[in-house]
């Protein structure tokens, strides 16, 4: 995958309205795992979308695979676990699931045939550890936030947008969901991954992009083994924001 | 790949979708049919025919406002909405196809109201075939007409949207009866966009209010046509403004 940043701007509207990227320029080849932190409202959340095409930047060019993100994700190839979800408490987990393969067929971007198997292999890849059968009403917090992300992986994508995605899990689902990350990284998905707890992710990716005064900055950390070695990369005043 | 054969796994899906939705009033719905069955069998017609009246009229209302409610407004609320047009679902598209499968569950629960009510014809002997075709008529009219409603106030973003559509269905009902008596061009322009009660009237053969200057079934299809080019303009920008 090819993803290209050309001096982006993005706004965003908390209120009132203010500037969180100023002319940020960034390249990513090969599939990678990615963390984007920064503050609470800084515009983590606006930059996702951005990229998934659902929104568009003030100024510059954004292209996945030298395509539009709105074209790219046309394609099916796109996963986004957005960070405010609440999914459909009347169905089950399999119906939810089989509804979201669904608007991929509808489109003609999957094969029924290939749908089950689809199906199947998402839920293994979320964690799904429980009965696809059980209504989504008796699911807990971290049960509804595994079948999302299962959802946002119909079928394997090419891009994988991560939103807090941590979020109502316990520290053990926590690190499955880690390891599930590098696996995706290894069968070809680039995952980037936005938290404001970079103590949560950094273990997780082999590159931090640190949003912080407009600017957007890329660090390579793929060689750090620890935490502490990561914070070492930092310039100061990041270091001291976060 | 088929794609009618996606686009049918697609509508088959969502057809028993909306009957796992709402089983109780699909019951109450059946099992009612049924009652009005069993008085006209041990002789009690007239229980028979109004049993068998008011699971037309009520159920034709219920029918279009529970089938239908929610189609697009929870997915706003939810943040669903998200998961399938990142699948490269086009939305409009997509809900326009959901709004069909939802409107031929609707016909296949009148049907089958219908063929559970047939007995009262024969061999029961309590209905005539013109009552039945009445009932018809009404359920398909009547259920057809408020689900497009209530596909309108859902696709422009209404958290509540069966109350909305209800409370139109009230207030417009109460302003058509106010104005029914009222001549001239721009009450009949006026006529054409409040619930049609005159209309249904005259389907149901209870004859209207007064002499209506268009007939019952270009109202019925004028009413049907500009709820859905309101509700499909409104998809456009609420679907935006949520994703």
């Amino acid at each position: 995958m090819d993803l290209l940043v050309r001096d982006v701007t993005v706004g965003i509207r908390d209120g009132r309205f203010q500037r969180a990227l100023f002319q940020c320029s960034l390249r990513v080849e090969g599939p990678r795992t990615i963390a984007l932190v920064g503050e609470n409202g800084v515009g983590k959340t606006t930059f996702l979308r951005i990229l998934a095409g659902f929104a568009a930047p003030l100024d510059g060019s954004i292209t996945i695979n030298g395509v539009t993100p709105s074209k790219f994700r046309e394609g099916n190839a796109l996963g986004l676990l957005p960070e405010r979800l609440s999914l459909p408490e009347s169905l089950s987990g399999y119906d939810f699931l089989r509804k979201v393969s669904l608007a991929g067929v509808v489109n003609g971007r999957v094969s029924p045939a290939a749908m089950e198997d689809s199906i199947a292999d998402a839920a293994v890849r979320g964690g799904v550890d429980f009965p696809l059968t059980k209504r989504i009403a008796t699911l807990s917090n971290g049960m509804r936030q595994r079948l999302s992300l299962a959802a946002s992986m119909l079928p394997l994508p090419v891009l994988l947008l991560l939103d807090e995605p941590e979020s109502g899990l316990d520290p053990v689902q926590r690190a499955n969901l880690r390891t599930r990350i590098k696996t995706m990284e290894k069968d070809g998905t680039t995952v980037i991954v936005s938290s404001h707890d970079i103590s949560g992710v950094c273990l997780t990716a082999s590159e931090l992009w640190l949003i912080h005064r407009e600017r957007l900055t890329s660090i390579d950390i793929s060689q750090c083994e620890s935490l502490t070695d990561v914070m070492s990369r930092l310039p100061n005043e990041w270091r001291a924001s976060l | 790949m088929s794609s009618w054969r996606s686009v049918s796994l697609f509508g088959l899906a969502e057809i028993v979708g909306v009957w796992r939705r709402s089983p109780r009033l699909l019951g109450v719905l059946f099992s009612a049919a049924l009652v009005a069955n069993g008085f006209a069998a041990v002789g009690r017609a007239e229980i028979a025919r109004e049993i068998a009246d008011q699971v037309a009229v009520v159920g034709a209302l219920v029918l279009g406002i529970a089938s239908m409610s929610g189609i697009v407004s929870d997915d706003l609320q939810t943040g669903v909405v998200n998961m399938w047009a990142q699948k490269g679902a086009r939305l409009r598209q997509f809900y326009l196809l959901l709004f069909l499968c939802r409107m031929t569950a609707i016909l296949l629960v009148a049907c089958g109201l219908l063929a559970l009510m047939s007995p009262l014809v024969w061999p029961l002997g309590v209905l005539e075939v013109s009552n039945l075709g009445t009932y018809a008529s009404y359920l398909f009219v009547v259920a057809g007409l408020v689900s497009t409603i209530v596909f309108a106030m859902s696709a422009a973003g209404l958290p509540r949207d069966s109350i909305g559509a209800v409370a139109y269905i009230v207030v417009s009902t109460l302003l058509a009866m106010r104005v029914a008596t009222y001549d001239g061009v721009r009450w009949e322009v006026l006529r054409l966009f409040l619930f049609p009660i005159d209309s249904i009237f005259a389907v149901t053969g209870n004859g209207g209010l007064r002499d209506e200057a268009f007939s019952p079934a270009f109202v019925f299809f004028f009413q049907c046509s500009a709820w859905i080019a309101f509700g499909v303009f409104m998809l456009k920008r609420s679907t935006r403004q949520y994703l």
